[in-house]
């Protein structure tokens, strides 16, 4: 029997479990350097309750960022709001519930000292437990410590888990990543040009206390900032300037990854890729058997598949989250129904939840076991599943046929391809799961212009509602005029008035095509590539070979009457590097009883099928 | 942050007055509510640029700018009415603006902030 229910699974709803606690109102802020074991300084923003006995003492919530912990806010803003006022939300709610906040710029950040080789180095996570160390000896500290973030902030909370310290009490890792070859670098083994680029661009001026390159990007931040907040007692800046010197010497992803394609390719200093990744620390993550509280999107670059790989991979007590919102949930981000703009949580009510769950695993009686909630897209449904993929699903193919037709009947004949000149204006936008890691919307209206570059085929009308829960997979028998490339392959619904919606993509650099029969490095839903130097296998020209790939997981429900569509493209253009750079090729995917290319789809068996 | 932005302007309004002295040509701006520091109230550049972006002023203006930490005002002084007349009026629909600005800003509305030129960094 599976142990799914269908309703009321609101993650945001949970009834918590733990005492009630003394509530506060208002804090205090400080700021002030917290020294290394090397001495390197990390400015620290502090947030405590305010009215405070010597009797009161506080766990902590931590919370390291390379994006400045605090602002100086330009003026008129700087004259009526505090530095951390900003935060969305404000301190205000964890402060209240009893909370002090501790906000770090992480080294060679904001105006923290010292130089980074790269994100999540070393020394940067074990600069974590230095600071776990200060903060259980200030007289406000009951000796425990939670450490939330999104994004950057939601790795560095996980990563703070690495170091074992045993105040740590729980991690909330939110739209992070898990593996960062495959996760947020090179999906698919395709570079993140347009991501990488943009987020080392903002981390250098960020680095150099420039709010500037905010214009272009989140012009509120722009109108906000002027710059990262100097700790209290420099109100001369002489600390700050002196910190920017030594920011100097930071490296940058772009730089650093630019020419490279490999998931074993080296750094300057030797490190690889992967060794920065959470994936990598598993043993370390599952020592404390700390409880976890991870949330993300489907619509959220990759970082959905390293969401469900955490899920799959930790032995962890956890309780994961996905909805349908951009990176961060800042909006709604329901595909199948975009005009619906309230499948976000509000941000007092994510909070409340967050501290709910800090306070039942510090005061209460913790978690037990795996438990993942999940948004049927297009169905407006909260869903919960203790494992994942969740039981009850078949798979089901559609093949590629004649006409540009979806069928599930394979084909019999054996003669059957079709051509594709690849067009490397083809785009799926600048609002789309790639971009949004920059804090953007995600806005898939431009699928009809956009597939008219692409080659698709679209099935019948289905007979009976779709529900597509897990992880779909395409196989293609193709060849091509050049030895690499790239496919691109979108997931979409054709709806009774024509309208398309995407609902979810994968895509792969074609030399990464082998199949590897190595085992992976953490276990994973679909064909394993190991984007390793020794597998890369450049196609031989105009030879037909097996292309397997994984979409990124999705749940999505298709109503009877709607099509279901798949584009197929050779290049993304504002966001991926272009693959093979010189030359455009012609991609022929077959289609015949001999190489019948096709895609299969998890379908979740429901009641009223 | 939405919330946020939609109490600014009261925010700006209640802390912040605008008084002027018609003989002397001066406006002050007069700071209620936390004290602030001589960083934190901000310099005669960051003044200029409020002016500039947030309150549209386009032209150059001969201002003498006075920041007392003491007593948390900001004196403008001009050198005839008409300059001072209007940088109060600029000033006078500020907050709203500049509210307004961070409103459109927020939901992305890219089209708001073109023309409005650049901070002095």
């Amino acid at each position: 029997m599976s142990k799914q229910i269908i309703t009321n699974n609101n993650p945001f709803h949970l009834k918590w479990n733990f005492p009630q606690r003394r509530t506060y109102k208002g804090y205090t802020t400080s700021n002030i350097y917290i020294p290394m074991r090397d001495g390197v300084n990390i400015a620290a923003t502090i947030c405590i309750p305010q009215n405070l006995s010597s009797e009161d003492k506080l766990p902590t919530l931590l919370y390291q960022t390379r994006y400045w912990r605090a602002a100086k806010l330009r003026i008129p803003f700087r004259w009526v709001l505090k530095e951390t006022s900003i935060f969305s939300p404000t301190p205000t709610l964890f402060t209240n519930r009893g909370y002090v906040i501790v906000y770090t710029d992480v080294r060679g950040c904001g105006a923290s000292f010292g130089s980074r080789p790269y994100p999540f180095s070393k020394e940067e996570v074990k600069d974590g437990s230095d600071i776990v160390d200060w903060i259980i000896s200030q007289p406000w500290s009951d000796g425990n410590v939670v450490s939330n973030g999104i994004s950057y902030t939601g790795i560095t909370a996980e990563l703070l888990a690495v170091n074992n310290h045993p105040a740590v009490k729980a991690i909330m890792p939110g739209h992070g990543l898990w593996d960062a070859y495959t996760d947020v670098a090179f999906p698919g083994g395709c570079f993140d040009l347009a991501f990488i680029q943009l987020w080392s661009f903002v981390g250098k001026n960020l680095d150099q206390n420039n709010s500037k390159p905010f214009r272009e990007l989140i012009p509120m931040l722009w109108l906000l900032m002027k710059g990262v907040k100097a700790i209290d007692k420099d109100s001369e800046q002489k600390f700050l300037k002196e910190a920017m010197k030594e920011h100097v010497l930071n490296d940058y992803v772009y730089d650093l990854l630019c020419d490279k394609d490999f998931r074993d390719d080296s750094l300057p200093d030797g490190t690889m890729i992967h060794d920065i990744s959470p994936f990598n620390f598993k043993k370390e993550l599952e020592k404390l058997n700390l409880p976890i509280l991870s949330w993300c999107s489907w619509q959220d670059s990759a970082y959905i598949d390293a969401h469900l790989n955490r899920f799959i991979n930790l032995k962890n007590p956890h309780i994961a989250i996905i909805g349908a919102w951009n990176h961060g949930a800042g909006y709604s981000a329901d595909t199948l129904n975009p005009d619906k703009v309230d499948t976000i949580p509000s941000p007092t009510e994510r909070i409340t939840t967050w501290i709910n769950f800090f306070d039942t695993i510090l005061y209460g009686e913790g978690i037990q076991g795996k438990t993942l909630f999940y948004y049927t897209m297009g169905e407006d449904k909260w869903k919960k599943t203790y494992v994942w993929p969740p039981e009850g699903t078949k798979r089901q193919r559609f093949y590629l046929s004649e006409n540009n037709c979806l069928s599930n009947e394979k084909p019999d004949s054996e003669v059957g391809e079709d051509k594709y000149k690849v067009s490397f204006t083809a785009s799926s936008g600048r609002l789309n799961r790639w971009w949004t890691l920059l804090g953007l919307p995600i806005d898939y209206s431009n699928r009809e212009k956009a597939d008219k570059k692409l080659l698709t085929y679209t099935s019948e009308p289905l007979r009976e509602d779709l529900e597509i829960t897990g992880n779909a997979t395409i196989t293609l028998y193709l060849s091509s005029t050049h030895n690499d490339g790239a496919v691109f392959a979108y997931l979409e619904e054709i709806d009774n008035n024509e309208n398309i919606h995407y609902f979810t993509d994968g895509n792969l650099r074609l030399i990464h095509h082998k199949i590897s029969s190595e085992s992976p490095p953490y276990n994973i839903i679909g064909p394993f590539h190991s984007y390793k130097k020794k597998d890369a296998s450049p196609l031989i020209p105009n030879e037909i070979t097996e292309v397997k790939f994984g979409f990124r997981p999705t749940s999505a429900l298709i109503p009877k009457g709607h099509r279901i569509k798949l584009a197929i493209a050779g290049a993304d253009r504002d966001t991926f590097k272009q693959y093979p750079t010189e030359g455009r090729p012609t991609i022929t995917i077959a289609r015949n009883a001999s190489n019948a290319s096709y895609i299969e789809i998890p379908i979740m068996i429901r009641n009223n099928n | 942050m939405e919330n946020l932005i939609d109490g600014l302007k009261d925010m700006l309004k209640n802390q912040i007055s605008i008084e002027t002295n018609d003989k002397e040509l001066i406006i002050n701006l007069n700071l209620r509510g936390e004290r602030k520091n001589k960083d934190e109230l901000g310099d005669e550049t960051e003044l200029r640029d409020m002016l500039k972006i947030f309150g549209g002023l386009k032209e150059e203006i001969q201002m003498n700018i006075n920041i007392d930490e003491e007593s948390q005002k900001f004196s403008i002084k001009f050198t005839n009415k008409e300059d001072m007349e209007k940088v109060h009026k600029i000033l006078e629909n500020l907050w709203e603006r500049a509210a307004d600005l961070l409103k459109k800003a927020f939901i992305g509305d890219f089209k708001a902030i073109k023309d409005l030129g650049d901070f002095t960094e």
